[in-house]
């Protein structure tokens, strides 16, 4: 074996055992929907299996001769060329061609060290500050059904928002709710309560944010709450969501930092 | 021999030791350096880097384009594998017509059948032609595929759930994108230098060597360019504001013309952009359907893994051929249905 040779199985190997860990640890969770964690697991399996397979092959091919230049520093075309025949006979001599890597492969390893080297990975306040306070629009026509349960309701970020900001909070008057989210500081003082919601990956969230009034003091950017309350109407028109709150708790962030 | 000789034999030596340096275990590295990075990489990162939710934000959507994809890109991948290793020439040519007028609307229904999205189909296509099949009926396959196969089109029935019609006009969108592309190419890109991936034959091992190599060299390649587009994708995506689109959401054409060019930049899976134009405040249907045509056949990780697979020749005539046949007709397909 050749140093080069061996390299293309063993970048399968380790990306495929970086998407595994990531899906059996529930980190993938800070990239895709959990939905994906089946896929993940089958193309992370493959991808090691793979690398394997590929590794002992390799490794078991005949050593080529070390005064042997390897092909990729023999000139194909261009005036110092070599006769088709003499590439031929190297390519033989080289016996495993096509186990050459692409150089673009290389890149793989980027998202890999990432994954490794960027803490805290899931989206949260600078995604949410950017997009803004409006809530994003609902399906066409949607139907808000009256919240279920007793009270305090505990409707998704998302559900609470669309209800607030385009059904007038009709279905959400007189009752109390408690929604989880994290804390996105408002550019003009208070606070957001806030989550992202993904369809796939987090390349296509969404961000839905609420106005709490009435808290009792302002936290640092990211810090997951849970909060009781009531609506509070906006201005007419205004497609924002906005709570009263009466109570503010603190606490950890969950397993499942996104809506779906 | 003379001291003269025996000094020019060492310079040669030495030159010839310059020139073919013993390789390193460059596999054994790649392991040890993940490893390291795996332990102490955060550490060291923080105090390089700081505490910037800018760089993480992109990091974050880097790494979840690139994990989304990779399971599809992985299905591709493997379906063209077993295609190169077990499914002789003359089946394939067989299945599809020998005219290209015609096995450009074959190959390009066909794509319904394929349940991934725009990553698969890209090495699939390249190994179409690699088989002998004629690119334009490849091409109308690849660029039909992620439009209009039926997971992509449930996922927009159920984001559009009062409108029924928004997925009939994105079946017909990017079916008609597939096939004009497709005929446009049969008739005027014979001569637009295409370079399919090479054939990967193993000499010894059998059908399984050729496929484990077929699919190695695919998984690389296609991969790394995956990671180009998801470098281009996540920096715009973190660097471009949103409210940027939403000053024109009114402006019939434009309006259409700017959703168009969000879709190439974006790059979001033709799996969820059907989530993501409904959720678009203000714009037209005819601008969403836009959005959701031009999405799934032109993006920046489409035309990446494309200039990877194809050569650059190619991809700098085809995205942009392929952007304006889905923006024209998303116009007329939404002006008539929508």
């Amino acid at each position: 074996m050749t140093g080069r040779a061996a390299v293309g199985p063993v970048l399968l190997f380790v990306l495929g055992a970086v998407v595994v860990r990531l899906t059996l640890t529930g980190e993938f969770l800070n990239f895709v929907k959990p939905g994906h964690r089946w896929w993940l697991l089958a193309v992370g399996a493959g991808l090691v299996v793979l690398g394997i397979a590929g590794t002992v092959r390799e490794m078991r091919q005949p050593r080529t001769e070390a005064a042997e230049p390897a092909r990729s520093r023999l000139h194909t075309r261009g005036p110092l060329a070599l006769a088709p025949e003499v590439l031929e006979a190297h390519r033989r001599a080289e016996g495993h061609d096509h186990s050459r890597v692409p150089g673009i492969a290389w890149l793989l390893l980027l998202p890999i060290l990432l994954v490794f080297l960027v803490p805290p990975p899931a989206l949260g306040a600078f995604a949410a500050g950017r997009a803004g306070a409006d809530v994003p629009k609902p399906p066409s026509s949607a139907r808000f059904e009256p919240l279920g349960g007793p009270d305090p309701a505990r409707p998704s970020v998302y559900d609470y928002a669309e209800r607030a900001a385009w059904d007038d909070g009709r279905t959400l008057a007189g009752r109390s709710v408690e929604l989880t989210g994290f804390v996105t500081p408002r550019p003009d003082g208070g606070w957001y309560l806030s989550r992202l919601r993904i369809s796939c990956c987090a390349a296509d969230a969404r961000a839905y944010l609420v106005e709490v009034v009435g808290a009792p003091k302002d936290y640092p950017a990211n810090t997951w709450v849970d909060v009781t309350g009531t609506y509070l109407a906006s201005e007419p028109g205004a497609r924002v969501a906005r709570l009263t709150a009466s109570r503010v708790r603190t606490i950890d962030a969950p397993g499942e930092t996104y809506e779906q | 021999m003379t001291t003269q000789d025996r000094l020019a034999e060492q310079r040669r030596e030495r030159r010839e030791r310059l020139r073919n340096p013993p390789t390193p275990p460059v596999g054994v590295l790649v392991l040890v350096g993940v490893c390291v990075a795996a332990m102490v990489g955060q550490e060291i990162f923080v105090v390089l880097a700081g505490d910037r939710p800018a760089l993480q934000a992109w990091s974050t959507v880097f790494v979840a384009i690139v994990l989304q994809a990779l399971p599809f890109l992985g299905l591709g991948v493997l379906l063209s594998g077993l295609i190169a290793a077990f499914v002789p020439d003359r089946v394939l040519q067989r299945v599809l017509p020998r005219r290209a007028g015609l096995a450009v609307p074959v190959a390009g229904v066909a794509g319904a059948a394929l349940p991934g999205c725009e990553c698969a189909s890209v090495p699939f296509a390249g190994r179409m032609m690699t088989r002998g099949v004629a690119p334009s009926a490849a091409l109308a396959f690849m660029l039909s595929s992620p439009a209009i196969n039926p997971v992509v089109l449930v996922a927009t029935a159920v984001a559009f759930p009062q409108e029924p019609m928004m997925v009939v006009a994105r079946c017909l969108g990017g079916l008609g994108t597939a096939l004009i592309v497709g005929w446009v190419w049969a008739r005027f890109g014979r001569d637009v230098p295409l370079r399919p991936p090479r054939a990967i034959h193993a000499e010894d091992g059998g059908p399984w060597e050729t496929f484990r190599l077929t699919v190695q060299h695919d998984l690389l390649q296609s991969g790394g360019f995956l990671v180009v587009g998801a470098l281009f994708a996540a920096t715009l995506n973190v660097a471009v504001d949103p409210a940027w689109s939403l000053t024109v959401a009114g402006v019939p054409i434009v309006s259409v013309l700017v959703l168009a060019v969000l879709a190439v930049l974006l790059a979001v899976c033709s799996e969820a952009d059907a989530f993501v134009a409904a959720s678009l405040t203000g714009f037209s249907p005819t601008a969403e359907l836009a959005f959701m045509v031009v999405g799934p056949v032109v993006d920046l990780k489409l035309v990446a893994m494309q200039t990877g697979t194809f050569g650059q020749a190619f991809s700098r005539r085809f995205a942009p051929l392929t952007f304006v046949v889905a923006v024209v007709l998303s116009l007329v397909v939404g002006t008539v249905l929508l």
